[in-house]
């Protein structure tokens, strides 16, 4: 009787885990299909919102208003939708607006340069980046093709407290640029420690806009009606490697680059194209022109580009980087402005009546010429979430920049001249955090509408950026 | 126009970090493997919300190790930026 007692507590516990096990094994079941269903049919969302507030000054000796000051109030929103779970094909995406506040209400009364309003969008929603990583060799070949992670590079996360944010030194290229890429990964492939990266990039630039317009109410003379503009091209070569030497986890970019620009479009209705010439005469140009270039090519770029960073230096808590670079720029093309309507006569100029053309030289750079760019900088980490940054840069006439944009949007990384920045960086929780920065920039030279023109002038500026990443 | 609009709408109404399964590995760090549901409803959770609500705490408290609810959504957010694009081609 006993016996079968036993074996009867024996069965039944055994029955009781068999029914626990199903019930685990069910539930692990159901587990497993929410999880593949999340991973199969959702898209990875992220993004950012970036808002800084900035107090500018400028002091320009022979400007046409040599001193002002104001502030400027502007946003970042950026939002990204990743498909990523497949070993073969990836997808990244971001799109994003990037506007001053309430300006839909209030024309802005703010001087923006040529850098800052093409960094400053808008309201609306603009393809950041786009593109796939077909991967060939599975981690190691891949092909990629759309709009490349090609802004944002290093060194510009430092000073905003993130990780790196794009593939290119952020000095060589800033800007959103299509195209298709060959990317080795040699670490994956002979399974080094160190990180060794190769890539081959092409951006085919394309100018398919006629550059004649119909006349407009504005002027009825049409210097460029029926000229096609033409395209052209940049091929990069980037190298990356990586190490954890002893005495810092570094990172060396090195990347070189040719670029050919052709016949930009017309810009129309531009208004007081010769007013920095005039400020010195006590006249305002008061004219409206038509810019464009029968030429078919504008200029020519080439550039080296060096890129280090070394992180926790000697194992302490201070991170150290620098780029160096060297641009060669062959201008193979004029730029003329049309008066389209005469009401300032410029006799000097021979300027007297619409249909008047004058020669504006080259673009960017009147004539061919080189120059080099050294930026420097270093940050110490007091704690997980407070850090100190100090940045130099000295850029020289005739070097080419290309660093268009930044998150704070400062002219700093795109000055001809030299420049120091401060900023200071704390995170009020993991995802938001807030920078304190000054800058100050001695200008050799200003970009006025379609090249840079000397001047000698001083600009700083106060911001604070708050941005929070989700 | 529409399609559009709906289509953003379904996303962001129903939002969820694709990709999280590779988190696993991470996480059996973090928590311990023994228990691999708990794991997976803590996957599941971090997936769809940002927030460290009571139904997360009480999931974690069944981990093998003691984790902060914080810390777990500081790695899960270290492994996101590492897997969002930002290298051409990796």
């Amino acid at each position: 009787m006993k016996k079968i007692i036993i074996l009867f507590i024996l069965i039944s516990s055994v029955n009781a885990e068999t029914i626990e096990e199903r019930i685990n094994k069910l539930e692990n079941d159901i587990l497993d299909l929410k999880l593949k269903n999340i991973d199969n049919n959702k898209l990875s969302i992220g993004g950012a919102f970036h808002n800084t507030y900035r107090q500018n000054y400028y002091d320009e000796k022979n400007a046409l208003i040599p001193k002002d000051s104001y502030s400027s109030i502007f946003s970042k929103f950026l939002i990204s939708f990743d498909k990523t779970n497949r070993k073969k094909v990836k997808f990244y995406s971001l799109i994003g607006a990037s506007y001053l506040w309430n300006n839909t209400f209030q024309t802005p009364t703010v001087v923006t340069d040529f850098l800052q309003e093409s960094d400053i969008r808008g309201s609306y929603f603009f393809v950041e980046k786009a593109y796939l990583d077909y991967f060939i060799l599975e981690k190691s070949l891949s092909f990629s093709l759309g709009r490349l992670p090609s802004q944002y590079g290093p060194p510009f996360h430092f000073s905003v407290n993130q990780d790196r944010l794009g593939t290119y030194p952020g000095m060589v290229y800033s800007v959103p640029l299509d195209g298709i890429a060959l990317t080795f990964n040699a670490k994956n492939y002979f399974k080094t420690i160190d990180r060794y990266v190769f890539r081959l990039i092409f951006s085919p630039l394309y100018n398919i806009t006629s550059g004649g317009a119909e006349p407009n109410t504005l002027g009825r003379e049409r210097n460029f009606q029926n000229i096609d503009t033409k395209e052209g091209k940049v091929i990069h070569f980037n190298f990356e490697y990586g190490s954890k030497f002893n005495f810092a986890e570094s990172l060396f970019i090195a990347q070189v680059f040719h670029g050919k620009f052709g016949r930009p479009k017309t810009i129309d209705n531009i208004r007081g194209l010769f007013n920095s010439s005039l400020a010195k005469l006590g006249g305002t140009d008061r004219n409206v022109y038509e810019i464009g270039s029968r030429s078919e090519e504008q200029a020519e770029v080439n550039a080296a580009n060096l890129y280090f960073e070394f992180n926790s230096l000697f194992r302490s808590k201070l991170d150290l980087y620098g780029n160096y670079r060297y641009t060669k720029f062959n201008s193979t093309g004029d730029m003329v402005a049309t008066l389209v309507e005469a009401n300032t006569p410029i006799s000097s100029l021979g300027l007297n009546s619409a249909g008047d053309t004058v020669s504006l030289g080259g673009f960017v750079y009147d004539e061919s010429t080189s120059g080099s760019s050294v930026l420097l900088g270093s940050r110490f980490r007091f704690s997980d979430s407070f850090n100190l940054g100090i940045e130099y840069i000295n850029n020289s006439f005739g070097y080419f920049p290309s660093a268009i944009r930044n998150i704070q949007s400062l002219e700093f990384y795109n000055i001809i001249g030299n420049g120091k920045h401060i900023y200071m960086n704390y995170k009020l929780e993991n995802n938001l955090n807030i920078t304190l920065g000054l800058n100050e920039n001695q200008i050799d030279a200003r970009f006025q509408t379609i090249s840079f023109i000397k001047v000698d002038g001083t600009y700083k500026n106060l911001y604070t950026h708050l941005s929070l990443l989700f | 126009m529409n399609k559009t609009l709906i289509l953003m709408l379904t996303l962001l109404i129903t939002p969820a970090y694709a990709g999280v399964i590779e988190f696993q590995k991470n996480l059996n760090h973090i928590c311990g493997k023994s228990n691999q549901l708990v794991n997976k409803k803590i996957l599941l959770k971090i997936s769809e919300s940002n927030d460290c609500d009571e139904s997360l705490i009480y999931l974690l408290g069944y981990c093998e190790k003691k984790i902060n609810c914080n810390i777990l959504f500081k790695e899960f957010s270290n492994f996101k930026k590492n897997k969002s694009s930002v290298l051409i081609g990796e």
